[in-house]
């Protein structure tokens, strides 16, 4: 907004309280600039009428009138030549003090001084000789420049009320201009803050507008009791009670006729100024005529301006002032007559001016308010958080304006801004604090209290709290964007809180993670299922949506929030693979697991670090021989304070973290080590085959550094084991990997031979150069199937001249059946149980002798 | 509905007026006509006298259109009869138009109101050029035609010198003023198409801070309108204002769109638009559309809503005129008016008036004819 500056201002003090749009009657003199700490507010001179009721409407003394009397000063000063206009409300504020301070500008320079109460007489004449000429007229005063600026800019229907009279100031400046032919610039000093506009209107030679506090102030460190001066022009009847309330009434009765009627009527006191009409009303009503509607500016009249500071301790001045002014005129003899003769002798006083000089003629400066289009006041209300009718009544005032219409209305016109709205702000904090400002559903934080609420509120529903993953929904963020991503995020979001609605809670807890809180009820999942399911189809895109959906019933409500969450995001962690919607129900089985594997990964460091992890070997005999042809490195675990611990138990976890891969290497070289100190014993060695991890299979130095590790070996003793579950991951690489480590002089064994899907594919495309069948995979609960299974594999590895190493091997039966089919090198509880390496040492130095 | 069209380039403007008036019936209801405006005052006066018993509408119009093409000089003139119709006068429009709402509504009520509909009547208006007050006029008429669904449209009287242009009614040319004319066929169907040659670019904003009176925007969402613009057209700063002329900015109303051509481009950052723009709006950003293709879909646009069309006028922004000139097309722009609509009138405005709307760049199109069954 363009603001320009007038002749009130606000200073640096202004923090932006809205003080002054709480007392200010004109919507948008008051221009809010800045939002937050750098919120202040500006005077819009266009609009504002310079009523300065802001001035002590103000807390923080943050408005003032802008002060010229330093100008002033400084061109009296250099010489420049001034003659005075002063307000008659001076002799009454400032009687005491007023005559040293003129004698001191006098002897600084100023030429003439004259009192606006002639100009209250001029006026008084003025507006008798109107009514001599319209003795039937109503008409509002136009004597106080605030009110006719009013009528002027915002009341144009009451513009041919007004009557067309110079105010006192006006007449003085007229005859100062026309009969005293004083060219001088006028300053005037008084506590009226609007002359600047009345005189604006004429051809007035007005330099400066001064506030005698305020030019008291700059001449502080002066002795202007060293002077006294009195004025060259004054009232000679009651000019000087223009001041004060009710002066025009007391001025103009004494000349008019008893019949004639001054109808005082209330201004810009309150908050808001009355409706035109009702003046209009006024001037009509009981059809009194003539009568001068006089509109107060202040309480009390121009002794009261915003301007003039500790007022109220001047008023025992005033009323002296005022007793005196009377007592000196009001015992003249011609005050004695009838107001005729009082009448007749103004006139005469006057009776060489034209009374046409002190006409005057008003300007319509009204400018239509833009029309405020509904739903643009909509779009403002909805935008300040007010959504509600309720909430667009508040009407709670922090905001400087009566009403949030009002609120509404400036933001609309730009005189004020939406964060100065107190309850728009808090809805924002509020909003920040509860809201996840993607989705606009619950955060966490609002999650926890609502579900609190929820459980308060119906004590004896059941709950189910449901922890909802979007599968896979990185890729999606990188395939289609992030704003696809944004997309089901809020779609999802949407989902969940009409799932709710009215009878649970949900949030956005992070990324794509949900959770619910519903009433555990027969119907509740398939109702999840079925509404996540039927919705996925819009998102459409070409990629598969579905959600991971973990589920915990909540049987003590007392829980902590955050327990209950963290069970059932554990019951949504255990759900594995499928691109359906899949879910899983928390059960104590759960948490123990979780239980073991945090505390596996917490000692696992510690564990490699002390070598507690001990190798195992199993022994694999050629049964026909029974002679001991090799063995299995396995890895077992010897905890301190737990024991022996199973690898059923820590494994899975290691290849979940990946400590897999330190633990496989650390088992490697103590199986090397091993074999190093049985072969520096003499002991017969045998092959031992040791596993490698999926992870490990793809590292590409691998194969060197199992060359360097094996170096002191005899070829082929260190046999590596590879999973045929590995095959899946990445073919080609795989195969190539097997190639190098064959190359290197290993033999490569296929682990688990029958336990993946496609094992003949497998079988097929990897190099390897033994296959180990298992049987726990090959052996069903058919056992004549199984043997015809196992008897086909049997076939087809022996054309294929694959060695074989059958393994899970617990019974006779089960070894004569294997070793017939052409299976006979056995590993298994039959012939022996994983052993510590020094038991097998000890069969190595047996030569394996059947037990 | 009948409609009779005429033309003169003729100097003398009595000769003029009897030229372009030759098979004019001797007491039509309503003449419209455009001229240049020198002599406007003439033909005002002129037309005026001949057509004493009807209404006379006319405005000064930069560069006219009607089946005889396009021209910078000259008397383009329509008369009607077989319709209803109401005109009166706003003055004041620079400051206070509102004062004058009772000829508004006096002149509603001497048709029969409960009988107007969107679809059989419409209010047509034309200012004078130069009083920033159009805004308030369709203030105005909004607060006068509130509970009617009477649509009203219009636009400003033009001529070269910038922002001047006026109106007459009657035979008397108007200042500081609007005309006014309540058009209504009982039988019939009146249409507005509004034409966009400006389309959106994809980018919205929301004016967070703008001088509703004096039509500048300061910020938009929360930042210098000016930077925001020019970031959004990916230009620096100081290319925008050569931009800006192809680029103006929509308001977005629901699902329609009024442009608003930008005038400057400020120090402070702000830019002067040559419409209103109430705070909280949404503003799209745009970029010139395929001309021909934007104005076959209006005119097919037209038939589509009339069985047929009798008489059509047109109102059609300043700054596209002056780009038609530019590319050379605007005789075949009238032609294809001409060709599509029939018997029609086209002023050259600065700004057209739709609905509550002041708009730039826009054309505006009347039809009046016959309803499809």
């Amino acid at each position: 907004m363009k603001i320009k500056p007038g002749f009130i201002d606000t200073n640096k003090n202004c923090n932006g309280c809205n003080k002054c749009l709480t007392v200010c009657p004109i919507p948008g003199a008051n221009i809010s600039v800045g939002t937050g700490e750098g919120h202040r507010i500006e005077v819009n001179s266009e609009r504002c009428v310079t009523c300065g009721l802001c001035i002590p409407g103000c807390q923080n003394q943050a408005r003032e009138a802008v002060d010229q009397s330093g100008s002033f000063l400084a061109e009296l000063a250099a010489g420049k030549k001034f003659s005075l206009a002063l307000d008659p409300a001076l002799k009454l504020l400032y009687a005491e003090e007023l005559p040293y301070v003129l004698g001191y500008l006098r002897a600084l320079g100023v030429e003439k001084i004259y009192d606006i109460s002639f100009g209250g007489d001029l006026c008084t004449w003025a507006t008798l000789t109107y009514y001599q000429e319209h003795p039937e007229a109503s008409k509002i005063a136009s004597f106080c420049p605030i009110i006719v600026d009013l009528i002027e800019k915002y009341y144009p229907e009451l513009l041919p009320e007004l009557l067309p009279v110079q105010s006192p100031f006006m007449c003085l400046a007229t005859y100062v201009k026309n009969y005293v032919q004083d060219k001088r610039p006028l300053v005037y000093i008084g506590p009226c803050l609007s002359k600047r506009e009345e005189l604006a209107a004429g051809d007035f030679n007005l330099a400066y507008t001064l506030t005698l506090d305020k030019l008291l102030l700059r001449l502080q460190q002066v002795d202007w009791h060293a002077y006294w001066s009195e004025v060259d022009l004054r009232s000679e009847d009651l000019g000087y009670l223009y001041g004060i309330r009710d002066g025009i009434n007391e001025n103009l009765s004494y000349f008019m006729p008893p019949h004639f009627s001054v109808l005082l009527a209330s201004g810009l006191e309150g908050r808001r100024i009355a409706n035109p009409n009702v003046y209009k009303s006024a001037l009509t009503c009981g059809k009194v005529a003539p009568l001068l509607l006089n509109i107060r500016s202040g309480h009390s009249g121009c002794i009261d301006a915003p301007s003039i500071p500790d007022k109220e301790k001047r008023w025992t001045s005033v009323f002296a002032a005022v007793k005196g002014i009377r007592s000196h005129i009001l015992t003249r003899p011609d005050y004695k007559e009838n107001y005729q003769i009082r009448a007749e002798l103004l006139a005469a006083r006057f009776a060489k001016l034209n009374p046409a000089d002190f006409k005057r003629s008003f300007t319509n400066r009204y400018y239509q308010e833009p029309r405020l289009p509904a739903d643009v006041l909509e779009k403002i209300f909805i935008a300040m958080g007010k959504t509600t009718p309720a909430s667009r009544k508040i009407n709670c005032g922090g905001c400087g304006y009566a009403t949030c219409g009002e609120m509404a209305r400036a933001v609309a016109y730009g005189y004020n801004q939406i964060e100065n709205c107190i309850h728009y702000a808090t809805a924002k904090t509020r909003q920040i604090t509860y809201t996840d400002m993607l989705t606009g559903i619950p955060n966490l934080y609002a999650f926890k209290q609502q579900t609190r609420d929820l459980f308060w509120d119906y004590p004896e529903q059941k709950y189910v709290l449901v922890y909802l993953d979007i599968k896979n929904f990185r890729m999606v963020n990188d395939l289609y964007g992030f704003a696809a991503g944004d997309q089901i995020l809020k779609a999802v979001a949407e989902q969940a809180a009409a799932m709710t609605s009215g009878k649970g809670t949900c949030a956005r807890i992070m990324s794509d993670h949900f959770v619910l809180c519903l009433p555990d009820s027969k119907e509740n999942l398939p109702k999840i299922l079925h509404h996540i399911r039927a919705n996925t189809k819009e998102f459409k895109l070409d990629f598969p949506i579905s959600f991971d959906l973990g589920l915990y019933r909540i049987t003590d409500t007392e829980e902590p929030i955050e327990n209950m969450i963290d069970m059932a995001r554990l019951a949504q962690l255990t759900i594995k693979g499928s691109y359906d919607v899949r879910w899983a129900y928390y059960d104590e089985a759960m948490s123990e697991q979780m239980r073991r594997e945090a505390w596996v990964t917490k000692e696992m460091r510690r564990a490699l670090a002390e070598e507690q992890f001990q190798v195992y070997l199993q022994p694999q005999y050629d049964h026909r021989t029974h002679k001991l042809v090799g063995a299995e490195a396995l890895v077992r675990w010897y905890h301190p304070q737990r024991g022996l611990i199973g690898p059923d138990e820590f494994i899975p976890t290691f290849e979940k973290n990946n400590f897999i891969l330190e633990m496989d290497a650390y088992m490697r070289n103590k199986v090397c080590q091993l074999m190093a100190a049985w072969q520096a014993q003499g002991l017969p060695l045998v092959p031992v085959s040791v596993n490698l991890s999926r992870l490990e299979l793809f590292e590409e130095t691998l194969p060197e550094r199992l060359s360097t590790l094996a170096a002191k070996l005899p070829p082929q003793m260190l046999r590596l084991e590879v999973t045929e579950s590995a095959y899946t991951d990445n073919p080609a690489q795989l195969v190539t990997m097997i190639k190098r480590l064959q190359a290197k002089g290993f033999v490569v064994e296929m682990d688990d031979f029958g336990s993946g899907y496609s094992s003949l594919n497998t079988l097929h495309e990897m190099p390897v150069d033994v296959v180990k069948l298992d049987l726990r995979f090959l052996m069903g609960t058919h056992h004549e199937k199984s043997r015809v299974i196992l008897q086909a594999i049997a076939g087809m590895l022996q054309q294929l001249q694959l060695p074989v190493i059958a393994e899970g091997v617990e019974t006779l039966a089960q070894a004569d059946f294997l070793t017939k089919i052409g299976c006979h090198v056995i590993q298994g509880y039959y012939y022996a149980k994983p052993m510590p390496a020094e038991q097998f040492a000890a069969l190595l130095k047996a030569q394996g002798t059947v037990r | 509905m009948q409609s009779w069209q005429g033309y003169s380039k003729i100097k003398d403007v009595d000769q003029a007026v009897a030229e372009a008036c030759a098979h004019f019936p001797e007491q039509p209801q309503l003449v419209f006509f455009f001229s240049e405006s020198e002599r406007f005052p003439a033909f005002t006066r002129a037309l005026g006298q001949k057509f004493a018993g009807a209404q006379v509408i006319g405005a000064s119009s930069f560069v006219s259109f009607s089946p005889a093409g396009a021209s910078e000089y000259g008397l383009q003139v329509a008369a009607l009869t077989g319709l209803q119709l109401a005109t009166g006068v706003l003055r004041d429009i620079s400051t206070y138009p509102l004062k004058y709402k009772g000829a508004v509504t006096a002149a509603l009520q001497t048709l029969a109101p409960s009988r107007l509909t969107a679809a059989n009547t419409c209010c047509f208006i034309l200012n004078a050029a130069g009083s920033n007050g159009e805004e308030l006029v369709l203030d105005t008429l909004a607060e006068a035609l509130e509970g009617t669904a009477i649509p009203v449209c219009g636009g400003s009287a033009s001529s070269p010198a910038i922002l001047q242009g006026q109106v007459s009614l009657n035979g008397q040319v108007l200042e500081d003023s609007t005309v006014f004319a309540f058009l209504h066929l009982p039988q019939g169907r009146i249409h507005i198409q509004q034409e966009n040659i400006f389309t959106p670019l994809g980018k919205e904003f929301t004016v967070t801070r703008a001088d509703v009176v004096n039509r500048i925007i300061y910020e938009l969402d929360g930042h210098k309108a000016a930077d925001v613009l020019s970031r959004a057209l990916k230009l620096a700063p100081s290319e925008l204002p050569a931009a800006a002329a192809l680029h103006p900015v929509g308001r977005v109303d629901g699902d329609s769109l009024f442009v608003s051509e930008i005038k400057s481009v400020n120090q402070d950052g702000s830019i002067t638009t040559y419409c209103r723009t109430f705070n909280q709006t949404r503003l799209a950003v745009l970029k010139l559309a395929d001309i021909a293709a934007v104005q076959a879909r209006t005119l097919a646009a037209v038939h589509q809503q009339l069985a047929q069309v009798d008489f059509s006028l047109v109102v059609n922004c300043y700054s596209r005129t002056c780009m038609y000139q530019k590319l050379g097309i605007i005789n075949a722009f009238a032609r294809d008016l001409q060709g599509s609509l029939g018997n029609y009138l086209g002023l050259t405005s600065y700004g057209e008036q739709y609905h509550t709307f002041q708009c730039s760049l826009t054309m505006l199109i009347v039809s009046l004819g016959a309803a499809k069954i």
